[in-house]
């Protein structure tokens, strides 16, 4: 399969093709649609494009190979730029014909009590012209040389600072790498959210957490939780010796220890985020008895 | 799109999917393998995917336009048409008295192209020039008429849009308006999200300083009325700590006649009024949360102009990039909101959205019952009553009802959590309703000791 290009706007991955939300949805990601609906604009059930890709989400897709990270801003400033205007917009067909507008004026023709004759008249009038009544604003502009636009993945991850990106990432992999769908876990308190299949079809079995610094009291909290919700509370944490060295965290949360870091020999972050981890993971379920 | 179309959007999403739309709730717990559940899948997938492929857009009727000025981060509309500018848009001068301009910020634009409202052009000096043709237009006309206003803006040239300006895919605006500040695309997630409920939202609007003011006044008048200062009201209360806490229970020397005097010198834990952050006001704290948006319920009378006291005002964090708020980070916040400390009317309970369901719900019944049983109470009760449903609400709630709406976004999910101050002292200003209700009006007692 062809790799998905990522648009990369501010610190975000939008994707606005559909072809792309098809190919994403067939390697598990599913992602969050989070744009109006043209058709729908006034309900915040059904969204409709572009679709945001978690963090995670895109450094799988990318470490993967998968996907590609495109600088959308250049991208469209350059490409939109070298346009022939006239060309470009002739080409586009802004202005079409939508049947369903001619149904709408016949109904309220219908209304007006005008003569069955004059309705199969003026029916067949819009029929035979077709006039162009709808404009059109489309997803995306298809300009060429989009290959030439990408970022590498290490200049994405220090657009943002996240909490505990690579120990993070990590539980999502072992998760993800066994099948699951994962949303971000918020609708649940939790990190992540797994579903055994596609969400669209399938209840999400678990709320997944790392494992760090847990207090017994967390235990309760969570597994009362996701017990509540008919879930299963799952926690990873990486399997370490007593004696083992503590994991460094490759990224800093504020900018002041950044640039120290840039001083000293820092492990690559994608190579911290794709090295392999023993992971382990428990589920917990409350056991109240009645 | 008519008013009364936009009403009935949800309905006609099925219709314009032709299928059967995947309902919440409407799901299995596993795969099983079957093929009838991938089918199900395959279905719904489709469904979905035909929704996403509905073309955005609006009729030649409703055409809308505005043009995006890259140097400003802006959008133009030279003529605004369409119910969508109650809240939307800044007005800019145009040549015409006829005709409205104005101008959209990234968010705005965003929001009115993504539901296919508006196209958006990229500006040129073509552009440019034909802005300044029509104004030098109307200055000349304006010259030749003398007074006389009745002049065409009909035969002004019509700028075409379509051979001289690039058009903007939804793409490319997102591109020019939401990359220079990565902030903005989870501000824009949830403006869209209350903007498509029908809710107005504006930009937030800083009221420190009206606050502190009125605070002031308050105090002022509070010291006027019982004719101490400040400073002595202060000087007797820190005397009383001492004299209470630290003698009292180091050497117990004083003798207990009431409940309320030993558990008022039990009291250890110091505690303060919500308006006491106010009192020391000091510099911007690092990392400060600045709110975001002024929300008001849909309301045909609004002015964008004139703004009434908002209804919400949101604040938006980030999940995976903020904890937990600090408490001086808190307490800015709350000096920042819309709150009147003069107006007797707080709005104390954060708003409840509700549901258009046909019949009164069990709720409703109950508190209808509730209701029945209160009003055949002795008028004594009645008040004892009142009286602790109101210290609840204020130990809950806060006694100032200052409250914030919190976005909380993760990865493009948005939840709202409310947040309030609560109050266990209740000493400070705006206690007097609950004086009012307290059994001995005229004695002044310590609201904030229960038992």
């Amino acid at each position: 399969m062809e790799k998905v290009f990522l648009p990369v706007v501010g610190d975000k991955v939008l994707i606005f093709e559909l072809e792309d939300v098809k190919k994403l949805r067939h390697l598990g990601i599913v992602g969050v649609l989070s744009g109006t609906l043209s058709a729908a604009p006034q309900q915040n059930v059904f969204l409709g494009l572009p679709l945001q890709l978690s963090l995670e989400d895109v450094i799988w897709l990318v470490t993967n190979e998968h996907g590609i990270l495109i600088d959308s801003a250049k991208y469209h400033e350059v490409e939109a730029a070298m346009l022939n205007q006239a060309d470009w917009n002739s080409s586009q067909r802004i202005c079409v014909h939508d049947p369903k507008q001619d149904e709408e004026l016949l109904k309220k023709l219908a209304k007006m009590n005008l003569s069955d004759d004059k309705l199969i008249l003026k029916k067949k009038q819009l029929q035979e012209n077709k006039v162009e009544n709808f404009i059109i604003i489309p997803n995306v502009t298809p300009l060429p040389n989009i290959d030439s636009y990408t970022i590498p993945l290490d200049k994405f991850l220090s657009l943002s600072n996240h909490h505990e990106l690579i120990s993070n990432y990590q539980v999502y992999r072992s998760v993800k790498d066994q099948g699951f769908f994962i949303l971000p876990g918020i609708r649940f308190g939790g990190k992540y959210i797994g579903y055994p299949n596609d969400p669209l079809r399938y209840h999400a079995h678990f709320i997944i957490n790392q494992a760090t610094d847990f207090k017994l009291i967390d235990l309760v909290a969570g597994g009362r939780l996701a017990t509540g919700v008919k879930k299963v509370w799952v926690i990873v944490g990486e399997h370490s010796t007593p004696d083992s060295p503590k994991k460094v965290e490759g990224k800093k949360r504020d900018a002041v220890e950044v640039d120290v870091d840039q001083t000293e020999p820092q492990p690559d972050i994608v190579d911290q985020l794709t090295k392999e981890s023993k992971l382990k993971s428990f589920s917990i379920e409350w056991a109240g008895f009645g | 799109m008519s008013d009364d179309e936009e009403v009935d959007a949800i309905q006609d999403w099925k219709i314009l999917t032709q299928d059967v739309v995947p309902k919440r709730g409407d799901k299995d717990f596993a795969p099983d393998g079957t093929l009838v559940q991938s089918q199900l899948l395959e279905d719904s997938r489709n469904a979905m995917y035909a929704a996403l492929a509905v073309r955005r857009g609006h009729t030649i009727k409703q055409e809308l336009v505005a043009i995006w000025y890259p140097e400003r981060k802006e959008a133009y509309v030279p003529h605004l048409r369409g119910p969508y500018f109650k809240d939307i848009g800044r007005p800019s001068s145009s040549p015409s008295n006829k005709i409205q301009a104005a101008w959209l910020n990234p968010i705005e634009t965003v929001y009115l192209c993504e539901r296919g409202s508006v196209r958006i052009f990229l500006h040129n000096d073509s552009y440019e020039r034909y802005k300044t043709r029509i104004l030098q237009n109307y200055i000349q006309k304006e010259k030749s008429q003398g007074q006389g206003n009745n002049f065409d803006d009909d035969d002004d040239e019509q700028f075409d849009f379509e051979s001289n300006l690039v058009s903007l895919s939804l793409a490319h605006l997102y591109a020019l308006a939401f990359s220079h500040d990565s902030t903005l695309v989870g501000k824009y997630q949830v403006y869209s999200y209350l903007k498509r409920l029908g809710y107005l939202v504006l930009d937030f609007k800083d009221s420190t300083t009206r606050q502190l003011d009125e605070y002031h006044k308050l105090v002022e008048n509070k010291a006027n009325e019982s004719s101490i200062s400040i400073f002595q009201a202060l000087k007797s209360y820190t005397l009383s700590l001492f004299s209470s806490k630290v003698s009292n229970i180091l050497l117990a020397k004083r003798h207990y006649f009431t409940y309320k005097s030993i558990f008022r010198s039990l009291r250890l834990i110091p505690s303060y009024s919500t308006y006491d952050s106010l009192k020391k006001l000091k510099e911007p704290t690092e990392n400060k949360l600045t709110p975001c948006f002024d929300v008001w319920k849909p309301t045909p009378q609004f002015s964008k102009k004139n703004p009434t006291q908002p209804d919400f005002q949101i604040v938006i964090a980030n999940t995976n990039q903020s904890s937990f708020p600090s408490l001086s980070q808190i307490q800015e916040l709350f000096n920042s909101s819309n709150h009147m400390l003069n107006s007797n009317t707080t709005k104390n309970t954060p708003a409840t959205i509700k549901n258009s369901s046909s019949g009164p719900s069990k709720r409703e019944i109950r508190a209808q019952r509730a209701k029945e049983r209160y009003s055949k109470l002795d008028p004594k009760i009645q008040r004892s009553i009142d009286y602790n449903k109101l210290k609840d609400k204020k130990f809950k709630f806060g006694n100032s009802g200052r409250c914030f709406i919190v976005a909380l976004i993760d990865n493009g999910v948005v939840n709202f959590v409310n947040l309030s101050e609560g109050d266990f002292s209740l000493a400070g200003f705006g206690t007097d309703d609950l004086q009012e209700l307290s059994s001995n009006p005229n004695e002044r007692i310590d609201h904030g000791i229960v038992w």
